[in-house]
């Protein structure tokens, strides 16, 4: 298991993304608006685009990053029923 | 002591005596020398004891305490001369000097001997062989034993002072090492520093870690001379090391340079003269390798055998508790997280932000290459949300959830319930989402590792209660708070159509007033009501806003009514589409509003559901008529209180005009204001008021005297 303040930043920047998920934010914006260390949440951002979690834009000081939505199948699409 | 076994030996050899050292137990500090036939009788084991010694000093230390020195008569005529050492300034203990025969006493025994024929005990062969000693000479023998019991006092001094330091040194050691184990920043280089501290000889300390389950690497290393084996990596069973990791028993091997085993050590230019292993062990499972060794041709002292079998039960032990340190903390963190994912859920008041969470948790939680959620709707239709599924493979896994749960009937949650699957070599987990007895859906997680599971599965099901409380919760929630959101959305179509608006407004009354009539429940009554509101909005709209599946139910049927209008015979309609999706259609219908397309959809409504609305507002327009004209006078109300309902001026300036029968371009061209603001007054009116028509605004108005003061 990593280490607490990692998960929990994890956890914190997926709520973030996921509450505001049409949101573009760059590491020191995002920083501001959590009150966390721009350091720390680098490699946060990281760890989340590979879990495909978040894109990212840009790279380096420029990058930004934003929520890619799980995929939503429309009810009318697909029936709970036997095949 | 080495040096005492010298000086003994050399004593020995000068008086021709046997010599032993014991302490004041009988057992010896040294290794006898001197005369071995004589030194084997007072040797001579019994029972793995050398009985006649013990026997002896425990004769000397209850009968002669402090005694400077005893000629002892084991038999007639053979005499062992003892003196003590002295125990003031060392280790107390006896020189045995063997024996020795009194000239006087054996003249005497010969003489009887001669004489009976016989010889007398069982010494009496030695007794032929010992020296003959008189008074003096045996003397001068007492006084060079007491001499050279002053010289092993020395000797023995000096030792008990070396192993004392030693000792202290090893224990300063052992409390240095445990006071370093305790450290929450401790390294495992200290500690090899520190071992490596308790012998010079030693070239090198190092530890070999358990990096995979056959395999040990080799990450910290002190010692210059051995720093090619700093990286290096081993199997079980390789070699010396490999040895010991096998066996889990320390071990030590010297004179190894010829020793084909050392290969590993030879290979990189390393050849150690000693090496000691010491398996770190953990729940009987051995974790790591300390291990040290000289490279000249030096042996370590007995002690770094000793010290590092502590080290290694010292590191074993700091092991155990860096485990559990990390279950504790793992424990902390699940529960940490726990407890913000569940204070979230309970926030969420979307559905689809629900099932988002729990995804996007999972995702983090257990790095799942996928997850999805999969949700039964009161329509028979399914909504599948999910992460890193392909659309058409998360469809393949709705055709294989669906079967499992058939006729599913648990109430709650539990462990049991959560299930180990494999897909396409995915090992995944699967759970049901229900709560208070309704079964919502499930919930499934695509494991990164295999043994990632049992980790997983508790924390899994964790997640899965809180969804399902959540789930449950928003889908009551929206059924309650449904309307309002209704409202707002009904008040959009009066902004932009307020005709519609107005037509809706009375659809909603007339549809809900059936439903009462045909006896549908209060839930059913209200989706009609809000269906009717929500007829001009697209579905893309009511899909984004509205929660409640039923009444997104209803309203996609109204939908397909109304394309199934003149296609679908009628006959067959009361079978295809839900009465209340019918008494919608019916209601909008009758209270004027354009469907789409402009087609009548009345087409595709039962005929005897039709017959029997028509029937139904035909009474109701009757009640209305006789309401309208048959108000009773003395309720009548002064004209104060039409304020009071809170009409603006220009309201009452339409609300007259209205009730004097102009129609809303003559009320328009009377208050120079255009035929639409007319039209959104009279909806405020009808809203204010209570009504849903003209003419029952008219009635009411005639009702409450309007314009009589």
């Amino acid at each position: 298991m990593r280490d607490e303040l990692t998960l929990r930043l994890q956890l914190e920047c997926t709520l973030f993304f996921e509450a505001n998920p049409y949101t573009l934010e760059s590491v020191q914006g995002l920083a501001l608006r959590l009150g966390r260390r721009p350091d720390h949440l680098e490699t946060i951002l990281g760890r989340l685009v590979e879990l495909a979690i978040l894109e990212r834009l840009g790279e380096g000081q420029r990058a930004i990053y934003r929520y890619i939505q799980p995929a939503v199948a429309a009810d009318s699409d697909l029936e709970w029923a036997r095949p | 002591m080495s040096q005492l076994q010298t000086v003994q030996d050399a004593f020995a050899a000068l008086t021709g005596l046997g010599l032993a050292i014991t302490d004041s137990e009988g057992a010896l500090l040294t290794k006898p020398s001197g005369r071995e036939d004589w030194l084997s009788r007072l040797l001579a084991e019994e029972d793995g004891a050398p009985r006649l010694l013990q026997e002896l000093a425990g004769i000397w230390k209850s009968g002669r305490p402090g005694s400077p020195a005893l000629d002892y008569e084991i038999e007639a005529g053979v005499k062992l001369a003892a003196v003590p050492i002295p125990a003031d300034t060392g280790k107390a203990g006896i020189v045995w000097g063997a024996f020795f025969a009194e000239a006087r006493m054996s003249k005497a025994l010969q003489d009887y001997e001669a004489h009976s024929g016989r010889q007398e005990g069982s010494w009496a062969t030695l007794r032929a062989e010992l020296p003959l000693l008189n008074a003096g000479e045996k003397h001068r023998l007492l006084e060079q034993l007491s001499r050279f019991a002053q010289t092993a006092s020395l000797l023995l001094r000096q030792d008990d002072g070396d192993a004392a330091g030693g000792k202290r040194h090893q224990a300063h050691l052992i409390r240095e090492a445990a006071q370093l184990v305790d450290k929450p920043g401790f390294r495992l280089m200290d500690a090899l520093r520190l071992l490596k501290q308790a012998d010079r000889s030693l070239g090198f300390v190092g530890y070999a870690h358990r990096a995979e389950a056959m395999r040990f690497q080799i990450a910290d290393l002190v010692g210059e001379q051995a720093a090619g084996l700093l990286g290096t990596s081993f199997s079980l069973g390789e070699g010396f090391l490999g040895q010991a990791a096998t066996t889990g028993q320390p071990a030590r091997w010297t004179e190894m340079e010829r020793d084909p085993r050392s290969v590993f050590f030879s290979r990189l230019g390393i050849r150690p003269h000693t090496l000691y292993a010491f398996p770190v062990l953990l729940e009987q499972s051995v974790r790591g390798v300390l291990f040290a060794g000289t490279v000249r041709e030096e042996t370590a002292g007995e002690e770094v055998y000793e010290l590092g079998q502590t080290f290694a039960s010292l590191l074993g032990a700091r092991q155990v508790v860096d485990m559990l340190r990390d279950e504790r903390n793992k424990h902390y963190i699940r529960l940490t997280m726990m407890m913000e994912i569940a204070r979230t859920l309970t926030l969420v008041e979307e559905r689809k932000r629900a099932m988002f969470i729990l995804i996007d948790m999972s995702v983090n939680l257990f790095e799942s290459p996928y997850a999805a959620v999969f949700l039964r709707q009161p329509s028979g239709k399914a909504q599948v949300v999910s992460r890193g599924l392909p659309q058409r493979e998360a469809e393949a896994r709705l055709r294989d959830i669906v079967p499992r749960y058939e006729g599913f009937q648990e109430d709650e949650l539990s462990a049991d319930l959560v299930t180990m699957r494999e897909r396409e070599g995915v090992r995944y987990l699967e759970c049901p989402l229900v709560s208070k007895g309704k079964f919502l859906g499930v919930f499934l997680i695509g494991l990164k590792r295999p043994t990632d599971e049992a980790d997983a599965r508790e924390l899994f099901l964790s997640l899965a209660m809180m969804g399902s409380a959540a789930l449950v919760r928003i889908a009551e929630r929206e059924r309650q708070q449904g309307p309002s959101v209704v409202q707002l959305l009904h008040r959009t179509v009066k902004q932009w159509n307020p005709e519609a608006y107005s037509h809706t407004l009375e659809a909603k009354e007339l549809g809900a007033a059936f439903a009462k009539e045909r006896g549908l429940s209060a839930e059913e009554t209200e989706r009609i009501g809000d269906a009717c509101c929500l007829a001009p909005l697209e579905g893309e709209i009511i899909r984004e806003w509205i929660g409640d599946p039923g009444l997104l139910h209803v309203l996609n049927e109204m939908r397909e009514i109304v394309k199934a209008a003149g296609e679908q015979p009628v006959s067959q309609a009361d079978a295809a589409f839900g009465e209340a999706s019918q008494i919608v259609v019916l209601a909008l219908g009758s209270a004027g509003y354009a469907f789409k397309a402009g087609r009548h959809p009345l087409g595709a409504v039962s005929p005897a559901l039709r017959k029997r609305f028509e029937a139904f507002r035909e009474r109701r327009e009757t009640l209305e008529l006789e309401l309208s004209l048959e108000g009773p006078v003395d309720v009548k109300e002064p004209v104060k209180s039409m304020k009071e309902l809170g009409l603006s001026s220009r309201e009452q300036e339409v609300l007259r005009l209205v009730a004097t029968g102009r129609s809303n371009r003559e009320i328009a061209e009377t208050l120079f204001i255009s035929e639409h603001t007319v039209k959104n007054h009279m909806t405020n009116i009808f809203q204010k008021l209570g009504v849903t028509d003209r003419s029952q605004l008219i009635a009411l108005v005639y009702q409450r005297g309007y314009g009589q003061n």
